[in-house]
């Protein structure tokens, strides 16, 4: 989907066209999923919280406004909200689904090596233990790639301000993982 | 720590036959109306500042119920009795017991009573202003307090 194709179905969706919000939402709901999964930790959570932010987006289609900013913007503003109130009303477990190995398929039923699959599921635990920022950072920018500026405006921070958290995050990733790397290798 | 491990996150993808569900469920909802500028930034406002404008809230609610239990506990407020009309009132028995004592106290002769009665001695004045602190507890056998009250009643 091009830019132009896409404000051409934001603005019907904004006037409140449901085939049109189908469509944005067949575009970002994996994205916005992986984001609050990997915040959240558990397949039903992140699906609750997930249809959530769809739902709350399309009841307030109607009042977005563009202001130079992309639509997975306006919606990874929405998913950080939810999931700051899910964290503050909910007893949240740190258990990560371990038995789901269709977490990790892909539209072309990929399958993963099991020691991949074991680093990829050290790497989300690891990133679930750092600070919400952190996690939110990482997910966006590492992950999956928005453009600082676009970060800047989910976060309602400065570019600065996210530079700087993206430094952070990566070097308390990176300390982290280290360290369960060098306690795993003294275990063996 | 390399970057392609995180890349390789992107290949967490929600269940197919759960996404088509909640879009199905999603879309049955209808969107609510534009809210207007003004509105919009209001609720901006508040949803950023819950917890500000909610202390803001109960400090005011503190403010002007204190102020109504004090109106209320005010003695003066809760009686019928208006202190300035009451001021008023004493002050006027405090003349009429003033003028009583003159009159009680002008001679008995025939012109010097009248002149007493028509110019009151300063002596006579003077015992009235002092004889006024203690009005209150003597009464004069000419005009008493009840009287003096039912005169200002008329």
């Amino acid at each position: 989907m091009t830019d132009g194709e896409e404000k051409l179905i934001i603005a019907r969706a904004v006037k409140g066209e449901s085939s049109a919000f189908g469509q944005l939402y067949d575009v970002y709901q994996p994205q916005i999923y992986r984001f609050v999964y990997l915040r959240v930790g558990q397949r039903e959570e992140a699906e609750d919280l997930t249809h959530q932010i769809f739902l709350h987006a399309w009841m307030r289609i109607k009042s977005y406004r563009e202001e130079g900013y992309p639509f997975s913007t306006w919606l990874y503003r929405i998913a950080r909200n939810q999931v700051i109130d899910h964290y503050r009303t909910r007893k949240v477990s740190q258990r990560i689904d371990e038995d789901r190995e269709d977490q990790f398929v892909s539209g072309e039923n990929v399958t993963l090596a099991v020691d991949a699959k074991l680093r990829l599921e050290r790497v989300i635990r690891v990133i679930r233990t750092l600070p919400g920022d952190y996690q939110d950072v990482i997910v966006m920018r590492l992950v999956d790639e928005v453009p600082i500026r676009d970060v800047a405006k989910a976060m309602q921070r400065s570019e600065g301000a996210v530079k700087l958290l993206q430094f952070r995050a990566t070097r308390a990733l990176r300390e982290v993982l280290e360290v369960e790397v060098e306690e795993e290798s003294y275990e063996a | 720590m390399k970057p392609e491990i995180l890349k390789q996150l992107r290949k967490i993808t929600p269940d197919s036959g759960y996404s088509a569900r909640a879009k199905e469920h999603i879309l049955m909802s209808a969107p609510l109306p534009a809210q207007s500028g003004r509105l919009r930034s209001f609720a901006a406002f508040f949803s950023e500042h819950k917890l500000r404008v909610a202390m803001i809230a109960m400090v005011l609610v503190l403010f002007v119920g204190g102020f109504s239990v004090i109106q209320l506990l005010n003695p003066f407020k809760a009686s019928p009795l208006d202190p300035s009309r009451l001021k008023v009132e004493a002050q006027a028995i405090d003349i009429q017991l003033q003028i009583a004592n003159v009159g009680y106290e002008a001679p008995a002769n025939g012109p010097e009573s009248t002149q007493a009665m028509s110019r009151p001695s300063r002596v006579s004045r003077s015992s009235a202003k002092s004889g006024a602190a203690n009005t209150a507890a003597t009464s004069s056998p000419d005009v008493g307090i009840d009287e003096a009250l039912d005169l200002l009643s008329q």
